[in-house]
């Protein structure tokens, strides 16, 4: 049994596994296609609180909030002026818009922004003590904040007539249009709720790492394995996922050191290997 | 006989250039965009059956260290080294297509693209074989005597540009050949409808492994002549931003033919981009690619190859139809 | 009596709580020309769904000329001799109605991908050949005119047809048809007719899954009735068409 400790850092870790993961699947439920430039979403939000928060000053959960907002235009942007207008030319052409999108903002970060690391203090500096176990507060925080807009979201899609029209569109596009469910809409509502959910978990994740133009690649990827374990299209398979990876990816690195990232591989692989349609897909006919 | 002339017209042009100059920048440009072309027609023949391979790379990567440690630790010749680097590149490729390309579509996008990150992550850890971080130093080829001619390839680029200029004509002859011959068909059969190619008798998993280990074949023989070029070889070589790029010059070149297109993207992106990275600031590589890519997808979907018949007003072919909407069956 | 090329043996195939197909038996003879029928829904697309091996998840067995088929993949059945003709749009749309036909050869080809690839002579004259067997395979079912046309924008009832002749370019014993004649005008359905005739002289064995019953009725000697997933009768068309459940479940839905 791991110590206390490295149960914290799962949490943290998957907390924002969760985050990006279930943004880029609420967008692959909608849209049908995969956003590779998720990853240089949540780098260029990172840039965006190392900005308005270590540089400006601006009050972090202000620079937060912030930061989400840009994100989630910056998604609608992205939807509305390139994937719309390719959509009928099949899956292919706008999936590779988002990979060129992967290089555009690299180079936008590495020319505006520079290619060096950068620092973001801590938010909510010092630690606190639960029983036996001191955690800094920067890590309650992060759990704290993504559980809140986990549930958030949750009420948001199963609760409120939005997500219900989210869901419809999702299933049958073309059926929910004839019920009065503005397509358009709800492609551009979703692309918002997924980059900024990307903006948020960089926002959460900036202070606790480094900002750079690359940072993006690794939770790009950790994303993908999560909606591949959990089945492509559920988001209650991508939370499942992200924690799966987060909690193993942290086990891992205790008892393996650097190998661990490759053990996370291999559970995918295997996973796929038992398992094609992951753990919440529904299996081929 | 009339097809044959323009690609020997190529060959011959090809073959004279380092009449014209050799100049060792100019050269290395020409023979670093003979190797991106070798992999771009890999990846191109695999997306002509319906599949979108993201870790081209990787194979590079593979048959770089392949070649690297042979050569290096038995003392083997290179040429030997680019042919074990094939085969181990063309034998991973077996093991990873037979598991993954059942999934295919998006699912074998992801599982390629995060093959390429196990790779590096291998390269990185396994110390003892790879030395880490710190790289391998392959060596160029040794100086070859043929009766009083000597090649040496170190006091010039020119034997190098020859060797990857050759190596680009084999990989173009095989590719060209199974694209014109029954296999093909057959990979078109498959990317145009993969439910009806089944049901007439086509065994997808079995033409899916076989152009995605000619892929890999070819794709590790590039790696391994790259990493003796420029004497490295290290785990970011060739990593995940590389396969985007493969995919990238695909795409900028065009898809509507195996071999044209992939040599011209990746000649006008490699060059290219060499001299972006030479001249101006860094970042200036990605951001122009990014924006090259994109506009080629809105405005030229058939690639820079297309650009003739767009100019003639000729009806075009999308380079990016015929590969499937949807991959879900079953209902 | 001559034993059975196709035995289908307590078929049944669940989608969730819905039996699309529940233990369903069937014997078939070599050479016989034998209609399936049913009200919408009753399972005959499942059946056909099952022994092209499109579905390989499901209950029972299927034993084709004296081996078991089922779980084999669907070329592996191709390869055995069963050709399938989909009810849906089922062509090689960006290539013309020749290519979509040369293309069905497949299992004809007798060189081998190295001999392709290195085109060697045989290889040469097969091309040669089986592109004269595409386009003899257009002539009875009306298209060898088209033969240039892109397959994508062939009217519909054409492309039907079209489907006929790619299944009967794999050379198949057994002949799978999904409503070959919907949605086609009154001659290209004699055509049908007649092309179906042609087989059953030819000695393939057919099953017709068919809407219109009367054409069923006409050239079938031997009907299969479907409603529910369950095979409610199973005889010469005479009897099967006075049959009481039959009247109940499906003509008399139809008869009013």
């Amino acid at each position: 049994m791991p110590p206390p400790v490295v149960w914290m850092d799962g949490l943290v870790l998957s907390s924002i596994y969760i985050l990006i993961a279930s943004g880029l699947v609420l967008v692959f439920s909608i849209m049908g296609i995969v956003n590779f430039a998720h990853g240089q979403l949540y780098m260029l939000g990172a840039f965006l609180i190392y900005y308005m928060f270590a540089r400006a000053g601006i009050n972090y959960f202000v620079s937060l909030v912030i930061t989400a907002v840009a994100i989630g235009v910056l998604g609608v942007a992205i939807e509305r002026g390139l994937l719309r207008p390719l959509a009928p030319k099949g899956l292919l052409p706008p999936v590779v818009v988002t990979l060129g999108l992967i290089f555009l903002f690299e180079g936008i970060a590495t020319l505006f922004f520079g290619p060096e690391k950068k620092a973001v203090p801590s938010a909510v500096p010092g630690v606190s003590s639960i029983g036996a176990l001191t955690v800094s507060n920067e890590k309650l925080l992060v759990v704290a904040i993504a559980i809140a807009v986990m549930v958030g979201l949750y009420f948001l899609v199963s609760h409120t007539k939005m997500g219900l029209a989210m869901r419809a569109s999702a299933q049958d596009p073309y059926t929910a249009s004839l019920y009065g469910v503005s397509r358009g809409r709800i492609l551009s509502l979703t692309m918002f709720i997924g980059c900024a959910l990307a903006g948020i978990a960089a926002a959460l994740m900036a202070p606790l790492y480094y900002v750079d133009p690359w940072i993006g690649l690794t939770p790009l990827i950790m994303a993908l394995l999560a909606i591949v374990i959990g089945g492509l299209g559920s988001v209650l398979g991508a939370v499942v996922g992200g924690a799966l990876l987060g909690f193993s990816g942290t086990f891992l690195i205790y008892y393996l050191g650097p190998w661990s990232e490759l053990a996370a591989f291999v559970i995918v692989i295997a996973v796929l290997l038992f398992r094609p349609e992951g753990i919440f897909g529904r299996p081929k006919a | 006989m009339k097809k044959v002339i323009p690609p020997a017209v190529g060959l011959v042009l090809a073959l004279c250039f380092p009449l014209v100059t050799t100049d060792p920048f100019i050269l290395s440009l020409l023979i670093e965009a003979g190797v991106w072309a070798i992999a771009v027609m890999g990846f191109v023949a695999i997306l002509r059956t319906g599949e979108f391979s993201l870790g081209q790379a990787a194979f590079m990567a593979i048959g770089g260290y392949a070649s690297a440690l042979v050569t290096i630790n038995l003392g083997i010749p290179f040429w030997f080294g680019l042919v074990f680097a094939g085969i181990m590149a063309a034998l991973v490729a077996l093991a990873l297509g037979v598991v993954v390309l059942r999934l295919g579509g998006i699912y074998f996008a992801i599982v390629t693209l995060v093959f390429g990150e196990i790779v590096r992550i291998v390269a990185l850890n396994w110390q003892g074989l790879t030395r880490g971080a710190t790289g391998l130093t392959p060596s160029a080829p040794g100086t070859i005597h043929i009766g009083s001619i000597t090649i040496d390839f170190i006091a010039s680029k020119v034997p190098f540009y020859y060797v990857i200029v050759l190596l680009v004509l084999v990989a173009a002859v095989v590719f060209w050949r199974a694209d014109r011959s029954r296999l093909g068909r057959i990979f078109r059969s498959i990317a145009s409808n993969e439910t009806l190619a089944e049901h007439m008798g086509i065994h997808l998993m079995k033409y899916k492994v076989i152009i995605f280990v000619i892929a890999g074949f070819f794709t590790g023989i590039a790696g391994a002549f790259f990493c003796h070029f420029t004497l490295f070889m290290g785990p970011t070589t060739f990593d995940v931003w590389d396969s985007i790029m493969i995919l990238i010059m695909g795409i900028v070149g065009g898809t509507s033919s195996v071999v044209l297109g992939p040599i011209i993207g990746a000649l006008v992106l490699s060059a290219g981009g060499a001299y972006l990275t030479s001249a101006l600031m860094v970042g200036m590589k990605p951001l122009v690619y990014g924006i090259i890519v994109i506009v080629v997808v809105v405005l030229l979907p058939g690639g820079l190859v297309d650009l003739g018949r767009y100019i003639s007003r000729a009806p075009r072919i999308s380079s990016l139809q015929g590969v499937k909407r949807h991959k879900k069956r079953g209902n | 009596m001559a034993m059975p090329i196709l035995e289908l043996r307590k078929l049944t195939k669940r989608f969730g709580n819905l039996m699309a197909l529940r233990e369903f038996d069937l014997d078939i003879n070599q050479g016989e020309l034998i209609g399936v029928i049913g009200p919408n829904g009753s399972g005959k697309t499942t059946l056909f769904n099952l022994i092209s091996g499109y579905y390989r998840h499901f209950e029972g067995e299927i034993i084709y000329g004296g081996k078991r088929i089922s779980g084999l993949r669907p070329d592996q059945i191709a390869r055995k001799g069963i050709a399938r003709v989909f009810q849906s749009y089922m062509l090689y749309e960006d290539t013309s109605v020749l290519e979509n036909t040369t293309r069905c050869c497949y299992l004809r080809c007798e060189t081998n991908s190295w001999q392709s690839f290195f085109n060697t002579s045989r290889y040469r004259k097969e091309e040669v050949n089986q592109r004269a067997e595409a386009e003899e395979l257009l002539q009875p079912v009306g298209l060898a005119e088209l033969r240039d046309s892109l397959a994508g924008k062939l009217p519909y009832g054409y492309c039907r047809l079209l489907g006929v002749a790619m299944a009967l370019a794999t050379n198949p014993t057994l002949l799978l048809l999904d409503e070959p004649m919907a949605g086609i005008s009154h001659d290209e359905k004699g055509l049908v007719i007649n092309l179906i005739k042609k087989l059953r002289d030819q000695g393939i064995t057919v099953m017709l899954v068919e809407h219109d019953v009367k054409a069923v009725v006409d050239i079938c000697p031997r009907l299969v009735v479907l409603d529910f997933g369950r095979k409610i009768a199973d005889g010469r068309p005479e009897e099967v068409t006075t049959d009481r459940k039959v009247i109940e479940a499906y003509l008399g839905v139809e008869q009013g």
